[in-house]
């Protein structure tokens, strides 16, 4: 439900409610065009979610991209595993798992794991193809084990493939460290800490080594069986008061693709259970719904050549009112392409227009279409184009774009092509218009909107409860005192759920509890979620900046400041913030607690190239801990995004609790992905190990390096195959 | 009427300081073009559909031929175009709506445009799995002249992560001979020509067949079936009106 005529004029992120739709939109939808490979044999998932058997692995890799869920169960046992194939050879995964373990302290474990395995060696004409791997290096242990694996195929469909196992892949047919060689410190494996989610550098391939090995058989395009022998004893989960008992190591089982996205597969396992299996395939690579469906763009207006009846002249940008007559004129033009028009500048032979862009995800399709506007609005003698996209209120870059170029490589076969080498892209700062610290509400564009939508918060794995959630209505209200100075808030009324409740865990001895009471604020009245005016700048070139007051989020209110310089055309970011914060009180609409702090960042975020992005955050974190955060993403040029983030500080790990540092993993969907129209919304989720106190930063929203992205020359270079679109 | 004679004169009224917002109402259709083509749809839907998809846009089962009844087109005198996505089952009426550089674009209500150079698609816009541009050069020569000729053919489409693939095919184009054909109770004395293509692609091998039906005398082609695609497939045209 909405209400005024600008329902969504905020780029909505970070509903982890929105994500789990869009999550079951996209696996409904999931990409028609996954190639159908023959009897050629793909690499599948074993009960970890990583290539392999059973539950051993092969020395194989997902398709590049391959983003694969896999819900596998055996009698006390469950787990949940997201992989993903971080480039052609390195394959990464997060681990949720249910574990009992009789006869422990405790009998039911709820267990968050991380693994990686890399492809050494492509197999060749003698030699097999060769990978390494660490499973569950950073939690708590319980499947901490490290493997080489060989494989090889045999004949067309069918493979071997044989590996030595360390940790809990060598608790069966165990024998002394081969390692120990080197060194007889390998001969010993040490134990772990209570706390766990340290990667335990001196554990690895460390203690006994076993064998295991299998064979895979492709039997056509849809059946698969495999075969298995196994290190793995399954010593804690068969303990004495078990639902079964561990008999032999091998192990048995068939896969069944259903469909492109999805196989099904059950294992006769130890010749004691059955276990069972579900994967689900997404390739953010792969287009949903065989592309993205735009209406059709207004077709480029050719001038009529000077000398052959068209009129060239100047004259025009003498007469009075020119200016506005056109800006009229143009304005539509871009309404109906879901853009506002921020401002045209024209002289007799160069148009700057400014404007944002609300409904294409690829910002150079909206470049097109709005350079393919201009040359149906300006006289002849405008030959020069310069747009500039806008965000917040604020300039990006500036586009400049030779009106006879457009004319000429419409239709070109190498258009596309053509017309990037023509195009030149410059910091806008310097134009005329760009930089006020007042920047108007556009006409026709109404300064108050708001809308009410349901809302599903959720949390995930947390030590006693997988997922918890809530779900009530929310009231979103903006009012725009200026494009760049906005008063924004939302209320929300929770309806059901089961976030709210006491402290999370014992909290964090010495800290104040600035997340673990997180469920204090879950509430059965209305709630003021956020309450904030937020103004953007644009003060020097290449220099963009925020400035936030209010309520900020849901736990904390104060003041942010943000200042990013992002050379134009540059790999390399560099951010400041600083935000002094004072806890919420749970229990009153706008009231503060006593707990203020100041905590702040210095960012630099890097463009790796080929989709890889990384960005360092070092400074104060809200429990007042000093450290610095790490963050490596993949992005698609759709707008997917897929990465893993790690938070070091000085507050210790035993002081930290379970998981000893904070780290996980964030999943951005763009919704044009999952709807096949265009869209801006992305929905993210991150996926923490645990929430805890360390290492937390402040919930702000807009802050300006994605914002500016799109509004920046690298990401209209990205999807500049959308430009004629 | 095209665009471009809109937007041409478009400027000349600027240039007498006449209110020019009237002119650029920010549709790609004149209100004219716009309730003509509506109407037109009306009439298809009565006329060839078997049952009503979205709306405006009348579907037919795949595979079924269209014809259309003379009466949809009665009293119609701007040029008209009938397309049928056969995987589809979609059928629209265009109108041009543009033209640059001898490329004429057509677009019907529901915002699907094509694009034609000497009645050859060169550009889709408003489907998945849009034709971003096309190299027709060589079939677009066989058929104007009317000869037998093998030639290549380049597709730019879009993969899942915007970027800008050259998918080449190499085409035999034949002459089939004359054939008289009917067209909304129109006889058009046409030169049929055979283009067959294949190739490979980053899905695989492709094959597809484009036939075109062109005037015996003048350069216009009253009918074709060209392939856009993998995600489209077969789109049948027909020039109602001309």
């Amino acid at each position: 439900m909405c209400g005024g005529a600008k329902c969504g004029p905020v780029r909505r992120r970070g509903r982890a409610a929105a994500l789990a739709a869009g999550l079951a939109a996209g696996l409904a939808v999931a990409p028609a065009a996954v190639v159908a490979q023959g009897h050629e044999l793909r690499f599948s998932p074993n009960l970890y979610g990583m290539p392999g058997l059973v539950d051993m692995p092969t020395a194989g890799s997902f398709r590049d991209a391959d983003l694969i869920t896999s819900f596998g169960w055996l009698p006390g046992t469950s787990r949940v595993t997201l992989a993903f194939q971080i480039t052609d050879r390195l394959t990464g995964s997060f681990r949720y798992s249910r574990v009992e373990r009789p006869g422990t302290t405790s009998p039911v474990l709820y267990d968050r794991s991380f693994d990686l395995h890399y492809r050494l060696l492509d197999e060749g004409s003698w030699w097999p193809s060769l990978a390494v791997g660490l499973r569950d290096f950073i939690g708590t242990g319980v499947y901490s084990s490290e493997y080489l694996v060989a494989t090889r195929t045999l004949a067309p469909g069918l493979r071997v493939t044989g590996g030595l196992g360390w940790g809990r892949l060598a608790s069966h047919g165990g024998f002394r460290n081969p390692l120990g060689i080197i060194d007889p410190g390998f001969e010993t494996r040490p134990g772990r800490s209570d706390e766990g989610g340290l990667p335990l550098l001196e554990q690895f391939f460390r203690g006994d080594a076993a064998f295991f090995g299998g064979v895979e058989w492709q039997v056509n395009d849809r059946l698969r069986l495999v075969a298995e022998y196994s290190s793995d004893a399954y010593t804690t989960e068969t303990a004495p008061g078990a639902q079964w008992d561990w008999a032999r190591p091998f192990s048995f089982g068939a896969s069944y693709r259903v469909s492109d996205s999805t196989t099904l597969s059950a294992y006769a396992m130890h010749g004691a259970v059955v276990a069972l299996q579900a994967s689900v395939v997404l390739n953010p690579r792969l287009p949903s719904h065989g592309g993205v469906r735009v209406t059709a763009p207004q077709p480029v207006v050719r001038r009529v050549a000077e000398g052959t009846g068209g009129d060239w002249s100047t004259a025009w940008a003498a007469r009075p009112g020119a200016a506005e007559t056109l800006t009229d004129a143009l304005r539509p033009l871009l309404t109906a392409e879901g853009m506002v028009l921020h401002g045209v500048q024209i002289g007799p032979t160069q148009a700057v227009v400014r404007y944002s862009n609300t409904r294409h995800e690829a910002p150079a399709r909206a470049v097109g279409r709005v350079a393919r506007a201009m040359t149906a609005v300006f006289p002849p003698s405008v030959e020069e184009f310069v747009l500039v996209p806008m965000v917040n209120g604020v300039a990006g870059s500036a586009v400049t774009i030779r009106r006879t170029d457009i004319e000429s490589y419409e239709f070109h076969p190498q258009g596309t092509e053509e017309l990037l080498a023509q195009v030149h892209f410059a910091d806008a700062v310097g134009l005329p218009g760009v930089g006020r610290l007042w920047e108007p509400v556009p006409e026709g564009q109404r300064r108050f909107a708001w809308s009410v939508s349901p809302y599903l918060a959720l949390s995930f794995f947390d030590p006693d409860n997988p997922v918890r959630g809530d779900v009530g209505i929310r009231a979103d209200g903006r009012f725009a005192l200026a494009s760049n100075l906005v008063l924004s808030g939302a209320i929300t009324q929770r309806l059901a759920g089961n976030t709210r409740g006491s402290p999370r865990g014992p909290g964090t001895p010495g800290y104040e509890p600035v997340r673990t009471s997180g469920p204090l604020y879950s509430s059965d009245s209305p709630v003021v979620d956020t309450l904030m005016l937020e103004h953007f700048g644009r003060p020097f070139a290449n220099t963009f900046t925020r400035v936030s007051v209010g309520h900020l989020e849901r736990m904390y209110g104060g003041l942010s400041a943000e200042v990013l310089w992002m050379p134009e055309g540059s790999r390399l970011a560099l951010g400041a913030e600083v935000n002094h914060v004072w806890r919420r009180d749970p229990d009153s609409l706008l009231g503060v607690l006593d707990y203020d702090v100041t905590t702040g960042h210095l960012s630099a975020y890097y463009d790796f190239g080929n989709g890889f992005l990384g960005q360092v955050d070092a400074g104060r974190y809200l429990a007042g801990d000093w450290g610095a955060t790490v963050r490596l993403e993949r992005e698609f040029a759709n707008g997917w995004r897929i990465g893993a983030f790690a938070t070091l500080t000085d507050m210790p790990f035993e002081v930290f609790g379970e998981g000893s540092f904070d780290k996980g993993i964030t999943l951005t969907i763009p919704l044009t992905w999952v709807l096949g129209t265009p869209s801006q919304t992305m929905n993210t989720a991150t996926l923490r190990s645990l929430t805890r106190d360390g290492g937390a930063r402040l919930d702000i929203r807009n802050r300006l390096y994605p914002a500016v992205r799109e509004v920046r020359s690298g990401r209209m270079t990205d999807t500049w195959g959308t430009v004629w679109q | 009427m095209t665009r471009n004679t809109r937007g041409m004169r478009a400027v000349a009224a600027l240039a007498g300081m006449l209110a020019l917002a009237a002119c650029s109402s920010g549709g790609q259709f004149g209100d004219d073009q716009s309730v003509t083509l509506t109407a037109i749809a009306d009439r298809l839907r009565s006329s060839v559909a078997q049952d009503e998809g979205e709306a405006g846009v009348p579907r037919i089962r795949p595979g079924q031929r269209v014809s259309v009844d003379p009466s949809v087109i009665a009293g119609v005198t701007t040029p008209l175009m009938l397309a049928h996505v056969v995987d589809r089952g979609a059928v629209a009426s265009l109108a041009p709506v543009g033209v640059n550089g001898g490329v004429v674009t057509w677009q019907s209500p529901d915002g699907v445009s094509l694009s034609f150079a000497g009645g050859m698609m060169v550009a889709t816009r408003g489907l998945n799995g849009d034709l971003i541009g096309a190299d027709v050069i060589g079939s677009l020569g066989a058929v104007r002249d009317g000869r037998p000729a093998t030639v290549t053919r380049v597709h730019r489409m879009l993969d899942g992560e915007l970027e800008l693939l050259s998918d080449r095919y190499t085409c035999t184009v034949t002459v089939d001979g004359p054939e008289t054909i009917s067209i909304a109770g129109r006889e058009r004395a046409t030169l049929r020509m055979t283009e067959s293509c294949s190739g490979s692609d980053s899905l695989g091998d492709a094959e597809f067949t484009n036939v075109y039906w062109r005037d015996a005398q003048r350069n216009i082609v009253w009918q074709s079936r060209q392939w856009v695609g993998r995600g489209v497939g077969v789109v049948n045209l027909q020039r109602l009106v001309e």
